[in-house]
């Protein structure tokens, strides 16, 4: 006789639970994997790119390369595949390792107009200048600061070769791979496209990938976890720091680990002394991806500059936060109000962040 | 009600001394007056600066328990007021803590920390106690302002006035949140019933239980600190009345304590509430 009991609560949860952490393991397996592929086709393309870049762009000097990836990255909307760019320029020889440096620098710049766009969005729904745009604002100054200064100290860093010991990039099992899985794909493809097309290609794939990757994060979960009580507490800044860099470093992405915070805040709000530290650990760790590019890329010069990028990062946010965090955060704090307050200063603000760039990657 | 006056030789400590007789005389408190010294050398200068206190204490018809203590004097002031059942330990401030100072955290630092009563920490001359700030933290502000008044609710009385302050430093991060909520003023958030409003609601109505006092609810946009300090600026208050996290273990580590900021830049009377311990 067949027994037609249905399973219990507890078994049909545990099997809804299994299904969706294997969904969740192919997301993050498929995203892995083109992000792969994307790394090697803009590696293969580049190579024929190099002319094209240099003739059009003219990136040779650090200065320009920094307008350039900062540019890049607007138009891409996203800081990683820009990254991952400047490290496939670099192995082709387009650029140097200090323009390669520049030009990441330039890409996380780009990337921050991100969250500053989505802060329009919600003004165009109806939302107040300043709730909408602070944040964004905020997290634009912040990485220029950091990233600014962070740019003096990388500079010294590559300079003196202060982390040249420090390469990884040359392991065999990462060729094999790399040759095994990608390059039947790969192959065709060079064969029969024209390099730019190749690299635009490579770009677009990494561009999807990082998108795929965001569905296998647990934000939903989070909405009600016991995370929510991080808006109504003032923690640490280093606390809120190492919180800013892990959430970046498991989701790969400073604008998600930043719109991660807002489920995070049960209410929508967070609070002022939480964010600014949060954003610079973000800002620390965001290059992750960008450190995996340089592997797959088995350049171990191009795992250097990553590494600069990181550190000269971190060291900058640790001065700010052991020396004059106070005083910074009151600075950033009262200057976003000013830039928010009225029309007029927005739009300031915004030709600032345009013409910059542009005159950077003219002069 | 029990107050325990801890001094030493410096001159917050006098002016600690006559701020703490002046509200022993007010309340009717019970006191002791009670000098550390750190050997047995300064016993002499010790007994001597009691019997100064003892009669500045009589001048105004009150009547002291004089106490000589040697030894570490946050240790001291903590263990005797554990002994006596205090109900406010009154101290002098010390001058403005350095980094250095921060460092080796001070005797008034340490007794905050490990009192099992509010601490008053006088730095300044103030004449009267009259007007009260009391900062309502939020999630916590409740439980502190029912720790203050279950030790030290002698200290308002019928002519007092209080502001209940609530800074809100939030920041909107979601369109989902309502943006009035983030300029809006005391009145308007307890009308609308926010989560702010009715933290403010519940502390006043804490603070006029059997007391006939003018209790005013205040809200500030900005940060935690600098909006307190703002406030403490701008009002003409005789006493700061905040609480402190003390909970041990990893809250401690997580958390920024506002009230050491308090301290350290406040120069009129604070008075801390600790949170329970566990």
């Amino acid at each position: 006789m067949v027994d037609h009991k249905k399973p219990s609560f507890r078994v049909r949860l545990a099997s809804l639970f299994s299904l969706k952490v294997l969904r969740s393991l192919v997301i993050f397996v498929t995203s892995l994997w083109l992000f792969i592929l994307g790394i090697t086709l803009m590696k293969e393309g580049a190579r024929e790119l190099g002319p094209i870049i240099q003739d059009v762009f003219s990136i040779g000097s650090p200065s320009s390369s920094l307008g350039f990836g900062w540019l890049f990255a607007y138009a891409t909307m996203s800081g990683s595949p820009v990254a991952a760019a400047s490290l496939t320029f670099f192995d082709a020889g387009i650029i140097s390792d200090l323009g390669a440096f520049t030009m990441i620098t330039g890409s996380r710049l780009g990337a921050s107009l991100i969250v500053l766009l989505i802060g329009f969005v919600y003004m165009l729904r109806g939302r107040g200048r300043r709730e909408s745009l602070g944040i964004g604002v905020l997290s634009l100054i912040v990485t220029a600061t950091t990233y600014g200064a962070a740019l003096g100290v990388g500079f010294a860093f590559l300079q003196t070769g202060f982390l040249d010991g420090v390469q990884v990039g040359g392991a065999p099992w990462v060729s094999s791979v790399v040759n095994g899985f990608f390059y039947p794909i790969v192959d065709p493809l060079t064969q029969h496209l024209p390099g730019w097309l190749v690299f635009v290609i490579g770009l677009l794939v990494i561009l999807f990938s990082l998108r795929l990757f965001d569905f296998f994060l647990p934000t939903v979960s989070l909405r009600e976890s016991r995370f929510g009580r991080v808006s109504r507490l003032v923690y640490r800044p280093v606390v809120m720091l190492l919180m800013g860099a892990l959430i970046t470093l498991v989701s790969m992405s400073v604008s998600v680990s930043i719109s991660i915070l807002v489920p995070l805040s049960n209410r929508g709000f967070v609070r002022r002394e939480n964010i600014i530290p949060y954003i610079m650990g973000a800002n620390i760790t965001t290059f992750i991806d960008t450190l995996l590019a340089a592997v797959l890329l088995q350049n171990p010069r191009a795992f250097t500059v990553v590494l600069v990028e990181m550190t000269s990062v971190a060291v900058v946010s640790a001065v700010i936060l052991l020396f004059f965090f106070r005083r910074y955060e009151r600075t950033i704090l009262a200057l976003v109000d000013k830039l928010v307050h009225n029309n007029l200063n927005l739009a300031l603000f915004i030709a600032v962040i345009f013409t910059i760039p542009l005159l950077l990657v003219l002069l | 009600m029990r107050i325990l006056i801890a001094t030493n030789d410096t001159s917050h400590s006098k002016v600690a001394t006559q701020y703490g007789l002046m509200l022993a005389k007010r309340t009717g408190a019970k006191l002791t007056l009670m000098h550390v010294i750190r050997n047995l050398d300064e016993r002499s200068i010790g007994n001597a600066r009691l019997k100064e206190q003892g009669k500045l204490a009589r001048r105004l018809g009150l009547k002291a328990d004089l106490i000589l203590r040697t030894g570490l004097p946050a240790e001291q002031i903590i263990h005797y007021a554990h002994e006596g059942e205090e109900d406010l330990i009154v101290l002098g401030g010390g001058s403005r803590a350095s980094l250095l100072r921060r460092t080796i955290a001070p005797t008034a630092e340490r007794v905050v920390a490990n009192a099992p009563c509010p601490v008053l920490i006088v730095r300044s001359s103030r004449r009267q106690a009259l007007n009260f700030l009391i900062l309502h933290s939020g999630q916590e502000g409740l439980a502190t302002i029912e720790r203050f008044l279950g030790h030290a609710g002698k200290l308002i009385r019928k002519k007092c006035n209080v502001t209940l302050l609530h800074v809100m430093s939030q920041m909107g991060a979601s369109y989902k949140v309502e943006d009035w909520e983030l300029r809006a003023e005391a009145d308007e958030l307890i009308r609308k019933g926010t989560l702010e409003g009715k933290w403010l609601k519940q502390g006043m109505a804490v603070l006029k239980r059997g007391r006939k006092v003018q209790i005013v609810p205040k809200v500030r946009h900005g940060l935690v600190i600098d909006e307190i300090l703002k406030e403490v600026e701008q009002g003409d208050y005789d006493v700061v009345v905040l609480g402190s996290h003390r909970k041990g273990g990893w809250t401690d580590i997580l958390m920024d304590d506002i009230s050491k900021q308090v301290i350290a830049r406040v120069k009129r009377p604070v008075l801390i509430v600790q949170g329970k311990s566990g």
